[in-house]
């Protein structure tokens, strides 16, 4: 019965109900309801912690970032509308975040092109192909950045550029180079 | 003037300006032209093996218990922590119970030593900052970490030694569910390092403490009835 109203559209779906349940820890939490707050990070930790650890390819910073997004948004929980903006919201602080953090690390660690702010991953031995995580990982941070946003993450120039703060047409030439590169260490 | 690179004219596709349709065109005439032809299969296999990454991976340990401390520390508005080192344990977890409460009665009120707490204790300014109250209160918390500290350290030789005839599923469990604890304790201590008067750090210090006890507790015992 509950299968056949479902298939008609007269009860959600498992997604609408999926968001169902978010938007209601959504209320919640603006409410300032703990439980709310844990089963938000439950439903969302792993999106988080696959960007987090894809941009600072590094498990340490990864984990202390997505700490410092979670702790934030508590901070900010009045301000989330429904899960989109919840789930945008977190993508958008964790990313200014690492920004900032490599900023304050070093001033120019984001904007420079030529070295990863990471050890360089180790020259691949004769025959064997360098696994691409790490080539990511030896990348410098900002073009790391534009290919996980473009290529893994399905993200648009015009959204790069908004995330970034950088401007369409330097977004695209970072990517063109984070490729070139990449492709040389693969 | 001389003929394009296969770079350069490869150079929108690697910009990502073409949709789908005009990829798929440049693809398809990359593969009639020698001389793109590896290039081009070249980037289309790495830019599949990126797409193919996952965007969701868990973190390695729950980060929850730290973002819930982080709250507390902070004196943001109460966050619960779970009992996931309980769940975790798979009911091996409880509280010590009354006969840690009669030994720590009878424990000396020392100060001094290592630990965090411990450390906190001893780094509390006196009367004209703190409380007289928050001061006792940070000395008693001192000497049950130690009190604690030894208890642990002597748990952990015994059940390292018996460890052999634990199953070896069980063996697993005990020792991951260890680690779960000892990072929720490294945890705690950065935060006492960066707010050495917050006693309610120095409670949830404890009460890890104790269930990390408790864990080495019971396991000794399933040991030694093996």
């Amino acid at each position: 019965m509950i299968e056949a109203l479902a298939t008609r559209g007269m009860l959600p779906a498992a997604a609408d109900s999926a968001d169902f349940e978010e938007a209601r820890w959504i209320a919640a939490l603006r409410r300032g309801d703990p439980e709310a707050f844990e089963r938000l990070y439950r439903r969302r930790v792993d999106a988080l912690y696959g960007l987090a650890w894809r941009l600072t390819a590094d498990v340490g910073q990864a984990e202390e970032l997505v700490q410092e997004v979670f702790v934030r948004a508590w901070e900010h929980r009045e301000r989330f509308n429904n899960g989109e903006h919840f789930v945008r919201w977190l993508r958008q602080v964790a990313i200014h975040t690492w920004i900032n953090q490599l900023r304050r690390a070093r001033p120019e660690a984001f904007d420079d092109e030529g070295e990863s702010d990471l050890p360089a991953a180790p020259a691949p031995a004769h025959g064997v192909r360098l696994d691409v995580q790490r080539a990511l990982a030896a990348l410098p941070p900002r073009l790391r950045a534009v290919v996980v946003l473009f290529d893994i993450y399905g993200l648009r120039h015009d959204e790069i550029s908004d995330l970034l703060r950088i401007s369409v047409g330097a977004s695209k030439v970072q990517l063109h180079r984070a490729r070139r590169r990449l492709k040389e260490m693969l | 003037m001389s003929e394009p690179s296969p770079q350069d004219r490869l150079a929108p596709w690697l910009r990502g300006e073409l949709d789908a349709a005009e990829e798929s065109a440049l693809l398809a005439a990359a593969r009639a032209d020698a001389s793109l032809a590896e290039e081009a299969e070249g980037y289309r296999r790495m830019l599949a093996e990126l797409r193919d990454l996952r965007r969701e991976v868990a973190p390695e340990r729950d980060l929850f218990p730290a973002i819930a401390v982080r709250l507390r520390a902070a004196g943001r508005r109460h966050v619960r922590v779970p009992l996931w080192a309980a769940a975790l344990a798979a009911g091996l977890v409880l509280l010590l119970g009354a006969l840690l409460a009669w030994r720590l009665g009878r424990s000396p009120l020392a100060v001094g030593g290592g630990s965090p707490v411990e450390r906190q204790a001893s780094a509390a300014p006196g009367p004209t900052a703190e409380p007289a109250a928050g001061a006792l209160a940070q000395t008693a918390y001192a000497a049950t970490d130690r009190e604690l500290a030894r208890i642990h350290d002597e748990l952990r030789r015994a059940i390292e030694a018996r460890a052999g005839a634990l199953p070896p599923a069980t063996r697993l469990l005990l020792f991951e569910n260890l680690k779960v604890i000892d990072r929720a304790i490294r945890d705690v201590e950065s935060a006492i390092v960066e707010q050495p008067t917050n006693a309610d750090l120095a409670r949830t210090y404890v009460s890890y403490r104790r269930r990390q006890i408790d864990l080495l507790r019971q396991a000794n015992r399933a040991a030694s009835r093996l």
